[in-house]
């Protein structure tokens, strides 16, 4: 099997050098390591990788770069998986990132990096199309206290399963990560739907959008 | 900054005042004279406000040009009083001679209001060229008075009945001149008057240009006053008497303005210390996220290694060590980027208010409803003004106020926003440290913020902060 190829850009050296070094001995290619978005594009333009994982802030303006290079990444080589990370996660970038991508796409905390084995998970997920939300923000906003919330009325296995849906698990990974049999979890998201009032959506991204668009609400 | 009168030290400028006054009074002991009136009058305004404008602006050179101006005035004006009523209670040595300082001195008068109204409002001649003019009012002017003071050739016209003490010899061949002389002069030193205030007006910073409005439209009043009192009554009258208010609207204009430009001083200071603290705590933030953030991460990634490794060789025991490290250290993390948020929202830099905003109460823990209006960009400092209102009054509701539910309402007002975080809780909330910085923070841009808050009725906090 060919070894999923990772481009990583992130301006900070240290963190930068630090991963490179992580993800190749977890097993990917590293095919560049960059400082900045143009240096990003440039490289992709050249030697599209698999998944490029993104800093969320660069130079020069520090602010959204990382999204700004995604959306070009996605124009000139749309096969290629954007993993952004950033230090903080924020709802509306999460939607942004779902609504202008829809699939391959992944926002995740810095700190994620940290624990290997789920990294390594998500890295692959992205690669394989899927899409990948912050645990944090996930929980955020499903803990979140709103008045008269239909999230209440969930059971606490709907909870569970809603908060893995949230953060981009299909049905056949949310079975296997929960141990239940798909066709209990397709009866579950159906009951979730309907208390929560959303249309069920059957592509993946529609699904996860829905579901955070309603919990940030 | 506001010292209550009665904590205000006794100035010698208040004396001074004090004396003219008295000096004045004692002129009103022989009656109210009509033609006389405006001499006195001009005297009390002079002296009074330059000792007002003294009080506030100390050491403030045209209130001291106004105190001399006034006391001149009030020696004249209570030379005339005596020599047109020659009080019995006099002997008429001392009368003679304080009638005759009703009389020479008025050339100088002229010349010290002259230098008033040229000086204005700073108490400084406007360049060179009318130092020069000034210099050359003086001289004409101090050669009038002595003519007058030594050959009694002005007593007709300062309407003194009482002798002259004395009088040099050849006065008769030297009052025609002395007359003509007076006819060139006084119209002269009005044109030299005129055009300083004019050249000053043309060159003028706007608030400069607004105190000399003052006097100009107080002179222009008078004028008009004057002209009218000549065309309907035939006397000067009724122009004379409105001249007091001259020196009212120009020490009103100072005053007013030493006040404009200490507030707008202050206020700028207040805006350049918080844009500074903002500016401080932005770095901050970027140096955590910089540094410490990412060098704990990288750390962690290390861990995180170690924890493989030892999987690896079989040993649990180093993997658990590891593992729980590791976690302890993510907790570090999260806490430091709880931390870097709470010292500066990089979301507010970069995503802009709205998300900012929308992002506080996704993290608060009491439910919030907001409502948002399509508001304007706003300038940097008012829209950190907003999200620190929101971000400080949720606090203040999770932390203290027992409430079930908030509602933040943020609409535009005028070209600036107005912030309004309501509670259901138990109220009585009080101006903690907190707040009391956010409306320090609100006044530096013009703003207000009041806190609404009786036991038992909830809590509101109301922000209203101006554009530019």
């Amino acid at each position: 099997m060919m070894p999923v190829r990772v481009a990583i850009a992130d301006d900070a050296v240290l963190f930068c050098e630090g991963l490179a070094r992580v993800v190749a001995e977890s097993g990917f290619e590293v095919t560049c390591t960059v400082g900045d978005a143009d240096a990003l594009i440039e490289h992709v333009r050249r030697d599209p990788p698999d998944v490029a994982i993104v800093d969320l802030r660069m130079p020069p303006g520090y602010s959204a770069e990382g999204i700004e290079a995604a959306t070009t990444i996605r124009e000139i080589a749309p096969q290629v998986g954007v993993l952004l990370l950033s230090q903080h996660v924020e709802a509306h970038h999460a939607v942004r990132l779902i609504e202008d991508f829809g699939h391959g796409v992944g926002y995740l905390l810095k700190d994620r990096v940290v624990d290997l084995g789920s990294f390594r998970v998500d890295i692959r997920r992205v690669a394989a199309g899927d899409v990948v939300i912050d645990p944090d923000l996930v929980r955020r906003l499903v803990g979140r206290n709103r008045d008269r919330d239909p999230v209440d009325t969930l059971t606490p296995r709907e909870r569970d399963v809603l908060t893995l849906m949230a953060r981009g698990r299909s049905n056949i990974a949310l079975a296997d990560e929960l141990g239940l049999s798909p066709k209990t979890v397709e009866a579950h998201v159906r009951s979730i739907f309907t208390k929560l009032g959303l249309e069920l959506d059957v592509r993946e991204h529609r699904r996860v959008l829905a579901v955070l668009a309603f919990l940030r609400r | 900054m506001h010292v209550p009168w009665e904590n205000r030290p006794v100035r010698r400028s208040d004396l001074v005042a004090v004396a003219i006054a008295a000096v004045v009074a004692a002129g009103f002991l022989c009656g109210v004279r009509v033609d006389n009136l405006h001499n006195g009058l001009l005297a009390l305004s002079f002296a009074g406000v330059g000792a007002f404008v003294l009080h506030r602006r100390p050491d403030h050179r045209e209130a001291q040009l106004f105190l001399a101006a006034g006391a001149a005035q009030a020696v004249l004006f209570t030379g005339r009083q005596v020599g047109e009523t020659a009080p019995s209670g006099l002997g008429s040595t001392a009368t003679e001679w304080l009638a005759w300082f009703g009389v020479w001195p008025l050339p100088l008068v002229m010349v010290l209001v002259g230098l008033t109204i040229m000086a204005f409002p700073d108490g400084r001649l406007p360049g060179p060229a009318w130092r020069a003019a000034f210099v050359g009012t003086a001289i004409a002017g101090t050669v009038l008075a002595v003519a007058s003071a030594l050959w009694a050739l002005d007593y007709e016209r300062a309407a003194v009945s009482t002798a002259p003490p004395f009088v040099a010899p050849g006065a008769d061949a030297l009052r025609w001149v002395f007359h003509v002389a007076e006819l060139i002069v006084f119209p002269v030193f009005q044109v030299v008057w005129l055009g300083c205030v004019i050249s000053r007006r043309a060159r003028a910073t706007a608030d400069e240009a607004r105190q000399l409005l003052w006097l100009i439209a107080s002179v222009a009043l008078s004028g008009v006053v004057l002209l009218a009192g000549l065309i309907v009554a035939g006397s000067p009258r009724a122009g004379l008497l409105t001249l007091p208010l001259i020196p009212l609207a120009a020490g009103f204009a100072i005053v007013e303005s030493a006040y404009e430009t200490l507030v707008r001083e202050v206020r700028t200071a207040t805006q350049r210390m918080v844009a500074a603290q903002d500016d401080a705590r932005r770095q901050i933030e970027q140096d955590l996220h910089d540094g410490a953030q990412h060098r704990l991460v990288v750390l962690g990634m290390e861990l995180g290694r170690i924890v493989d490794q030892a999987n690896e060789r079989g040993d649990p025991e180093l993997a658990g060590a590891a593992r729980a490290a590791r976690d302890q250290l993510l907790e570090a993390t999260a806490e430091l980027r709880e931390l870097a948020r709470g010292i500066h929202p990089s979301v507010l830099t970069h995503d802009g208010l709205v998300l900012a905003l929308e992002s506080l109460v996704e993290r608060s823990s009491v439910p919030v409803d907001m409502e948002i209006d399509a508001i304007p960009a706003c300038d940097p400092q008012v829209e950190i003004g907003a999200y620190y209102a929101v971000s400080e009054a949720l606090t203040n509701t999770v932390r203290h106020s027992g409430a079930s539910r908030s509602t933040v309402r943020v609409t535009t007002c005028g070209t600036g926003l107005r912030i309004e975080v309501a509670d259901d809780g138990d109220g009585g909330a009080r101006m903690g440290r907190g707040l009391r910085g956010l409306a320090d923070r609100v006044q530096s841009v013009g703003g207000r913020l009041s806190l609404d808050s009786a036991p038992g009725a909830g809590t509101r906090v109301t922000v209203e902060l101006p554009g530019r």
